[in-house]
């Protein structure tokens, strides 16, 4: 049960990131388990309206911790890094987009699941859980580009008092 | 200072892996679901704090792993975690050599207070229960007769109490604790005799009442 407990960084505030990316990526793994239900058909359209009203309640409590990281990132590490790299073109603007891209992922599941669900039929019910999906895919391929292209950038590019200064300012709860 | 979380849910093993993880004094080296998983963690990471839940069913039990975690690794430190403010855990816990108590609902602050408190070699216990832990150090035995099941039975019997009455077999126990068929046997007739229980049912009712079974 060790698995996914050692950490890649040691710098303190790609540690914090890392701790940080984590922690979302378990409360992931809980709601994208609704998510495969719908994939693989196991709701009837009582229990996948059910499903979906938890599901969408778990997006709601995972956005909190999400937007308190990605505004971290957005914050400080990116435009430190974006003095180096530019902010034009390259994998600190790919990222960024990507942020955009979840958000839009998520926002498009809330506002299909708001209300009402009880009109929908089996069909829609599965068309919305897509959506969570969707973001769960680019979530985690998102992180998996951030651990092995920008957190590195921090090691190798910034100067040992701006990975300091950015780590102090990184030092805050996302919960 | 490193440190291994033992809880079966894995909802809090992730949550406190990130609230400790985000400390600057603190790092999880691991995770285990059941005291079993447990126990060779600490083997194999030697941590400085083991939090550990009371209650991993149907894994091996943190009253049951605590004991043999500090008989082989007494340079670790335990800190119970857990969801019930009961006296009689408590006291077992303290006995098999915890440092310390921690109820799950306690804010974050707290659990870090009682690891900081207990990895300084400190004995934390939480507020409500303090109480209960002195009137029991001051307490007579009034009536003479000992119903207390640690004070009756071995280690051992403790061990295969809960096993028995959770309804595993004497192979499958004898698996469990490595050791004979037999000796699984003798102990299960030394429990009945102690107890004075006349079969499963009884045993079970009474590791009901004496809280070896949480489910």
């Amino acid at each position: 049960m060790a698995e996914g407990v050692a950490f890649k960084f040691d710098l303190p505030a790609l540690r914090i990131l890392e701790n940080e990316h984590k922690y979302l990526l378990h409360l992931m793994e809980q709601w994208h388990l609704i998510v495969l239900g719908f994939e693989r058909d196991i709701y009837t359209l009582e229990e996948g309206r059910e499903a979906l009203q938890t599901l969408r309640k778990m997006i709601v409590d995972f956005i909190e911790p999400l937007k308190n990281h990605t505004d971290k990132e957005e914050t400080f590490l990116f435009p430190l890094l974006t003095k180096y790299v530019g902010n034009e073109q390259g994998p600190v603007l790919a990222v960024e987009e990507e942020h955009e891209e979840i958000d839009a992922y998520i926002g498009h599941f809330l506002h299909h699941t708001l209300g009402d669900i009880n009109h929908l039929s089996l069909q829609d019910l599965k068309d919305v859980a897509h959506d969570a999906g969707e973001a769960f895919e680019v979530l985690t391929v998102h992180f998996i580009k951030e651990e092995s292209i920008i957190f590195p950038m921090v090691n190798n590019m910034l100067r040992i008092d701006e990975q300091d200064q950015l780590g102090e300012q990184l030092y805050t709860s996302i919960l | 200072m490193k440190i291994i979380i033992a809880d079966d849910h894995a909802v809090v093993r992730s949550g406190f892996m990130h609230i400790l993880n985000f400390q600057k004094d603190m790092e999880v080296v691991a995770t285990a679901a059941d005291g079993l998983e447990a126990y060779e963690q600490v083997a194999k990471h030697r941590p400085d704090i083991l939090l550990l839940d009371l209650s991993m069913p149907p894994g091996q039990s943190g009253l049951i792993a605590t004991g043999k975690i500090k008989e082989d690794f007494p340079e670790t430190k335990i800190l119970i975690l857990t969801m019930y403010d009961d006296e009689e855990y408590l006291f077992h816990v303290l006995k098999s050599g915890a440092s310390g108590y921690v109820l799950k609902n306690s804010p974050d602050e707290e659990l870090l207070d009682a690891i900081r408190v207990v990895y300084e070699g400190g004995t934390y216990i939480h507020p409500t229960m303090a109480t209960s832990l002195v009137r029991e150090f001051v307490k007579k035995d009034t009536d003479g007769v000992e119903t207390d099941p640690y004070k009756l039975l071995s280690k051992r019997e403790i061990e295969v109490l809960p096993l028995v009455a959770k309804g595993y077999g004497n192979k499958e126990i004898a698996e469990m604790l490595y050791i004979s068929v037999k000796t699984v046997e003798a102990h299960k007739a030394k429990i009945m005799d102690k107890l004075q229980l006349k079969g499963r049912p009884e045993l079970v009712e009474y590791a009901l009442k004496k809280k070896f079974l949480n489910f």
